[in-house]
């Protein structure tokens, strides 16, 4: 960063133009730390030219603007993402100022109506870097498990099954989860008309109760939360906002078109049914993923589903909806049959051929800014959200490195150099200083 | 002859389900009542957690003891799987039996009939970083009351009478009734004065901690978490020959700190209630005929009593041989009655 001070506060966020001034003078003259001039904003010590920049330097070496970051979406990706971000730059950077935007927050977010298991889809289709989001968010809810505060979160672990009509190969997904195996014959009996399955441990993260811990953690830590729909990028750049993370889900078409996110509508029922213990669910390798029945039990309620429809926007629950999932449910558990129907809830999966998770500048010139994407999670959000959050904070970190740079090269070349001589040709200085100057 | 009058004494498990087993074995060759002082919620079964993991009998061959396990097991499981799990309180649960000595963990006699048993898994292990080994294995569990209840119901679908009564010797029931069949539990101390039987007594706490969805057993069997359908049962305590059944608050604390020890979440529980049972203690099982007779009168029993901590484990199978011993009685009785014809 160039010579510095020991003895100045130079990590001070407190803007004390009078202290930044020796702090400048230090570097340009070791000899004086007092230039004499009786008002030190209007320093003209030396020639004009010296002046100008020293005043630039002032400028330049105020307290650092806010580093303004907002992030759009308050379902598990915003808020984990937002969570993440803070972790891991607040030390960092002093002047980080995160925010989150959205217009629905728990308990009306995607995430809320999700069962909440942690399980991955049944083959990757060769996206290891999905795979590995799925082990790194597994392994980071591991070790809150012993925590009493588990609880809080909506963490527990659950075993259950899954249930098919012929035999699969084990899912990618075999060693990250807990105690994995194939179904004895005695376990099938339990199921009729499934000949294979497994048996797990797994994890649940109720979005119920993680929603608001994330969002506790987050208001703790100072991050300002803005209830509103953001209709464009460019409304948060004109704001002030220095980067732009893209929580959005399944609406992120309306910030930016993308035809390969498309809506993954399911419907669940949620039950009274506390006997029930283990996670049932079944596949049907023709229909695919979640149009098979599925019964999850949570820490109050049974969740009850399989229904996924591609394309379907409606948000309304649809009574053939609710008998084919009761009846196909029942069928499964039957003793499903004596259970109270609490809930009922429909949603829209964000569904993607695969994450969207990258950085894209927009715009150009001195408007240039950076939109991170993290949208696309399909059902799989809250079981990959903890990777794609780490992911989204590594190119948030990459960002941030460039922009260092960037505003470095103006104050540093002026402030930072001891031999700074005030009369160098103009032609010589860095373009921001000239820009900069009047 | 008339048709045998049975008695059954003890609405427990074992006085309810034998007595059940009693009726569908011998249907409309006898009637039976039930007698007993306390019914659920007020019995020792209620106090128990009801898991299906065996105890050992010391005193009795294994073969017979996994046999009475078998019939039970494959008895509960069919319940389980059919709609009425949820009235009977029957229901499969996951979870870990746990070691911090290698030489405990031993394969039981039971882990062929109970699901999946296997030995738990390195990853699975750090769970509990005071235990080297575990076995992990599905099984199920007899929610009390709901089950007792469930057993009443069906006892008085097969026409069972039931009747709150005290008896405090077996001999002033015969005039009424030709065959008595005492499943008095830990009574029988007193009821037929069997020094063998002893009390262990064993304090529990129920939970409401609903996001507890594993079971969780310390192979020194002092300390269990077991999910239940509306709380969670934390144990326990094995204290020989006390006689003791009011709740001590150390142990209440006591018994909680083990527990968090092993699932740290449980200190989020609420609606603490504290239990105690005296486990009705034998080195085996009493399962066995008498015949009590003065002057010229007779009283033929059937014994079925002193299950210890594994009643609910076998009581099916208990249930079985004690129903086949009534029969035995059933036919003395008649073979006498025609011996007098004659």
């Amino acid at each position: 960063m160039g010579t510095r001070d020991s003895t100045s506060q130079v990590q001070s966020r407190d803007f004390d133009p009078i202290a930044q001034h020796r702090v400048r003078l230090q570097a340009l003259d070791t000899q004086t730390l007092d230039c004499g001039a009786p008002n030190k904003l209007r320093c003209t010590r030396g020639s004009v030219e010296a002046s100008k920049i020293h005043r630039g330097c002032l400028e330049n070496s105020a307290e650092p603007r806010a580093m303004r970051i907002a992030v759009i979406g308050a379902g598990v990706i915003g808020l984990s993402t937002a969570l993440c971000i803070h972790d891991r730059f607040h030390a960092l950077v002093p002047q980080l100022q995160l925010e989150v935007y959205a217009d629905r927050f728990t308990p009306h977010t995607t995430s809320d109506g999700a069962a909440g298991l942690w399980q991955p889809y049944l083959s990757d289709h060769g996206n290891l870097q999905e795979t590995l989001w799925n082990k790194e968010t597994f392994e980071h809810l591991l070790g809150y498990l012993n925590l009493p505060e588990a609880k809080e979160m909506g963490l527990f672990l659950i075993s259950g099954y899954n249930l098919f009509k012929q035999p699969v190969p084990d899912p990618s997904w075999k060693n990250i989860v807990l105690g994995f195996r194939n179904l004895t014959p005695k376990e099938l009996e339990l199921f009729p008309g499934y000949s294979y399955g497994w048996f797990n441990t797994a994890l649940m993260l109720e979005c119920r109760s993680y929603l608001p811990w994330l969002t506790n953690r987050l208001a703790q830590r100072g991050v300002k939360f803005f209830h509103r729909k953001v209709e464009s990028f460019e409304e948060m750049f004109s704001q002030g906002i220095d980067v732009v993370i893209n929580c959005t889900g399944i609406r992120a078409g309306e910030l930016q078109p993308d035809p390969a996110l498309q809506p993954a509508r399911g419907q669940v029922i949620k039950v009274l049914a506390p006997w029930v213990k283990h996670f049932i669910i079944t596949h049907d390798m023709e229909s695919g993923i979640y149009s098979s029945p599925y019964i999850i039990p949570g820490s109050e309620l049974t969740v009850l589903g399989g229904i996924y429809q591609q394309g379907n926007w409606n948000e309304e629950n649809s009574a053939q909806d609710h008998k084919s999932i009761w009846e196909r449910c029942c069928r499964l558990l039957p003793t499903l049959q004596k259970a109270e129907i609490v809930q009922e809830w429909s949603g829209l999966r964000p569904a993607r051929p695969s994450v969207r998770l990258e950085r894209e500048s927009i715009g150009h010139g001195r408007l240039r800014t950076e939109v991170i994407h993290n949208y696309g999670h399909g059902g799989f959000g809250i079981t990959i959200h903890w990777g794609c959050a780490m992911a989204t904070a590594r190119l948030l970190g990459n960002v941030l490195q460039e922009k260092q740079s960037q505003s470095r090269l103006s104050a540093a070349a002026i402030c930072q150099t001891a031999e700074f001589p005030p009369s160098w040709p103009r032609a010589t200085y860095p373009k921001e200083v000239l820009e900069n100057m009047d | 002859m008339a048709a045998p009058r049975v008695a059954v004494v003890g609405a427990g498990l074992i006085g309810l389900s034998t007595a059940l087993r009693i009726a569908e074995v011998n249907p409309s060759c006898c009637s039976i009542t039930l007698l007993s002082e306390q019914f659920s919620p007020n019995t020792t079964s209620d106090v128990a957690a009801g898991m299906l993991i065996p105890h050992t009998y010391p005193g009795t061959p294994i073969h017979v003891q996994k046999q009475w396990f078998k019939e039970t097991f494959t008895y509960l499981f069919a319940i389980s799987n059919s709609d009425e799990a949820s009235e009977a309180g029957i229901h499969l649960v996951s979870g870990w039996q746990i070691f911090k000595n290698p030489s405990e963990a031993e394969v039981p006699f039971w882990s062929d009939i109970v699901l999946g048993f296997r030995p738990m898994s390195a990853a699975e292990l750090q769970k509990f970083p005071q235990h080297s080994h575990g076995q992990a294995f599905t099984t199920l569990k007899c929610d009390c009351p709901p089950y007792l209840l469930w057993l009443e119901k069906r006892l008085k679908a097969n026409g069972v009478q039931i009747h709150t009564r005290k008896v405090t010797d077996l001999w002033e029931l015969h005039r009424e009734y030709d065959i008595v069949v005492n499943c008095v539990g830990i009574g029988a101390r007193q009821l037929v004065g069997d020094q063998q039987l002893f009390p262990i007594r064993g304090q529990v706490l129920k939970v409401h901690a609903p996001w507890v969805k594993n079971f969780i057993r310390d192979g020194d069997g002092l300390t269990y978490i077991y999910p239940g359908i509306d709380s969670v049962t934390l144990g326990g305590t094995r204290e020989k020959e006390s006689w003791c059944l009011s709740p001590d608050p150390g142990t209440t604390k006591d018994i909680f700190d083990r527990c968090c020890s092993l699932e740290p979440s449980l200190q989020r529980a609420q609606d603490i209630r504290v239990k105690v049972g005296l486990r009705p203690s034998r080195s085996c099982v009493r399962l066995q005929r008498e015949v009590l007779s003065q002057g010229g009168a007779k009283l033929l029993v059937v014994h079925n009593y002193g299950h210890g901590s594994g009643g609910f484990s076998v009581h099916r199978g208990t249930a079985e041989e004690a129903a086949h011993l009534v029969g035995e009685c059933i036919a003395v009785l008649q073979g006498s009655s025609s011996k007098a014809k004659l």
